[in-house]
C-alpha cells in the first residue's frame, strides 16, 4: 500500500466509524466502487477495530518487570550465554558503551575476546560484536 | 562526557535543528538518568504502587534539564527521545528472551518471558515492533503517535503537545493504528 493509498483508507475508516454500523456496508459500497481492495481494507481495519478498544492503552512500562528491564538493560551477558556463534566464557573488562568477553567461538573451536558494544545506543538495535584477537587459549 | 543541564539543553535544540550526531549523544546520557529513576522506584516499591512511565521520565527530565532555558518544545523532544529508548530497551529485552527460548533453555521459565504488558492480554513487544516499523513506512506521524503513547504512556493532550497536531487529530490517528497493529500482530502469529 502507498501513502496516498493509506490516505484514502484513513478517510474512510473514519468516516464509516462516525455511521451507524447498520449503514457502513451502503456506504462503503458507494465509496469504493470498481475498487474491492480498498472496500476489502477499510472493513478488515473497521472489524479489528471493534476488537481493539483496550489494545496497548495499558503502557508497556506499567510495572515492575519493565522497571528491572530498564535497570538491567545495560547489564553484563551472562556465562554461558550465546551470540551467534559464540559463547560468552567470562566478562573481561569493560568501559565506555561497551563490555569486553572471553568468549568461546564454537564453529573454529577457539577462545576469543569479544567486545560488545551496547545495542540500546546505536542505531543498529541490536548488540554489535567485534571479535578482537583469538585469545592464548584454546 | 560533559552532561550538565546546560549541554543537555544545548544538544536537545541542536537536535531539534537537525543535528543527528546531538541525538547520538543525548541517548546514553538519557538512559542512564532513565535507570536511575528506575532503580529509585524498585527500591521505595509497595505493594500496588504501579510504575507509570511518564513519572519515571519526568523525574530524568526535572534531573537533567535546566528548566529556565526550556521552552515546551524541548519537552517535547525529551518524550520522544524517552519513548524511543523505552521502545529499543524493553524490545531487545524481549528479542533477546526469544533468542534464548529458540537456543532451547530453560523453555518452561522462558515461556512468556517475551512479553511485557499490563494486566490486559499480553502484548508480544518483538511482534509489535516490527508492526510499528511497518505503520512508520505507511505513516510516519502515527508511527511516532504510537511510540509516544505505549512506550512513553503520554495522554492524548500530551501526545498532541509532543507532535504538535490537534488532540482530536491524535485521537483518530490512534484509533486506525491500533486496528491496524492489532489485525497485522495477529495475522503474523
Amino acid at each position: 500500500m502507498t501513502p496516498e493509498d493509506w490516505h484514502n483508507v484513513k478517510d474512510l475508516f473514519h468516516s464509516a466509524l462516525e455511521l451507524a454500523p447498520a449503514q457502513r456496508a451502503a456506504f462503503l459500497d458507494r465509496a469504493c466502487v470498481g475498487n474491492e481492495v480498498l472496500r476489502r481494507e477499510v472493513e478488515s481495519l473497521l472489524h479489528s477495530h471493534e476488537e481493539s478498544e483496550s489494545f496497548l492503552e495499558t503502557p508497556a512500562l506499567k510495572n515492575t518487570e519493565a522497571a528491572k528491564v530498564v535497570v538491567g538493560a545495560g547489564s553484563k551477558l551472562q556465562p554461558g550465554q550465546r551470540l551467534g556463534h559464540y559463547e560468552i566464557v567470562k566478562l573481561a573488562g569493560e568501559g565506555g558503551m561497551g563490555a569486553i568477553y572471553l568468549a568461546h567461538d564454537t564453529t573454529l573451536d577457539r577462545k576469543v575476546a569479544l567486545k560488545v558494544l551496547s545495542g540500546t545506543f546505536t542505531q543498529a538495535g541490536p548488540a554489535s560484536m567485534i571479535e578482537l584477537s583469538n585469545s592464548t587459549e584454546r | 562526557m560533559t552532561s550538565s543541564p546546560q549541554n543537555i539543553t544545548q544538544l536537545l535544540v541542536q537536535w531539534g535543528n537537525g543535528d543527528k550526531e546531538a541525538l547520538d549523544k543525548l541517548l546514553p546520557i538519557v538512559y542512564e538518568e532513565l535507570r536511575r529513576q528506575a532503580e529509585r522506584f524498585l527500591r521505595r516499591e509497595r505493594p500496588n504502587h504501579t510504575l507509570q512511565p511518564t513519572a519515571l521520565i519526568h523525574e530524568a527530565y526535572l534531573k537533567l534539564i535546566n528548566q529556565e532555558h526550556m521552552r515546551w518544545q524541548n519537552r517535547a523532544q525529551f518524550f520522544g527521545i524517552a519513548a524511543q529508548l523505552m521502545r529499543r530497551i524493553l524490545v531487545d529485552h524481549a528479542r533477546g528472551k526469544q533468542a534464548a527460548k529458540r537456543g532451547g533453555e530453560d523453555v518452561k521459565l522462558q515461556l512468556d518471558e517475551a512479553m511485557i504488558g499490563g494486566r490486559q492480554k499480553d502484548v508480544n513487544l518483538v511482534t509489535l515492533d516490527e508492526a510499528l516499523n511497518r505503520l512508520g513506512q505507511l505513516d510516519e506521524q502515527q508511527g511516532k503517535i504510537v511510540e509516544l503513547r505505549y512506550f512513553s504512556g503520554l495522554s492524548i493532550d500530551e501526545t498532541s503537545a509532543a507532535v504538535s497536531i490537534s488532540p482530536a487529530t491524535v485521537k483518530r490517528d490512534w484509533t486506525i493504528a491500533k486496528a491496524w497493529l492489532r489485525r497485522e500482530i495477529l495475522s503474523d502469529e
